[in-house]
């Protein structure tokens, strides 16, 4: 699983602690969901695709 | 020989109270010791505790020791931590087990009773945990 979440963030020059605060995770978390080290759960993903204005699948997307 | 006391020190002080006294000094000593061994290991306990809430809203990792996950993250984080730490003493606790029974069927003594009773519970515990959780989703 792949995401955009990095790019996402960097469009909107936001820092990852910036986009945790938004999100209520912890920074380290951010970090992980960019890097695919972590998968979030559905509703954090929700939160995500929500707080950038996109649908889930336009952020996170299947390899390939 | 008199002292001119209403006793006398010699007397009075025999092998026998000689070792009496000595056998309550030293149990003193052994209770004195063990309630200052207790009061000391508590008052480690609470120490560290203190110690680590007030690291808490400076480490993510203080917050999950302490039980509070900022995240789901650590939460996951936590979770996968317990379950591999049930796991090895898990393994341990059975391990030692065939061991203990080995030794036994040998004849060199030992009680494999208690790790009986520790392996079945952690199964029992695991088998409860499937169920109700299994109920509940």
């Amino acid at each position: 699983m792949q995401n955009d979440v990095r790019k996402l963030r960097e469009d909107r020059a936001l820092s990852q602690g910036d986009l945790a605060k938004h999100l209520s995770v912890s920074r380290q978390t951010v970090n992980a969901i960019e890097t695919g080290r972590y998968l979030p759960s559905l509703p954090l993903a929700l939160a995500i695709g929500r707080f950038f204005g996109k649908a889930v699948e336009e952020v996170f997307h299947v390899d390939g | 020989m008199s002292t001119g006391r209403w006793y006398s020190v010699d007397r009075w002080f025999t092998p026998e109270r000689g070792w009496a006294i000595t056998a309550l000094k030293v149990g003193v000593i052994v209770v004195v010791m063990l309630v200052w061994h207790a009061f000391f290991l508590f008052a480690l306990i609470v120490m560290s505790l203190v110690g680590l809430r007030a690291l808490m809203p400076k480490s993510e990792t203080v917050s999950v020791l302490l039980g509070v996950p900022v995240d789901e993250r650590w939460e996951s984080i936590s979770t996968r931590a317990w379950a591999l730490a049930g796991q090895v003493v898990f393994v341990g606790v059975l391990t030692t087990l065939v061991a203990m029974q080995i030794w036994q069927t040998q004849g060199w003594g030992g009680d494999s009773t208690p790790y009986a009773l520790a392996g079945a519970a952690l199964a029992i515990a695991y088998l409860g945990g499937i169920i109700w959780y299994r109920w509940r989703q």
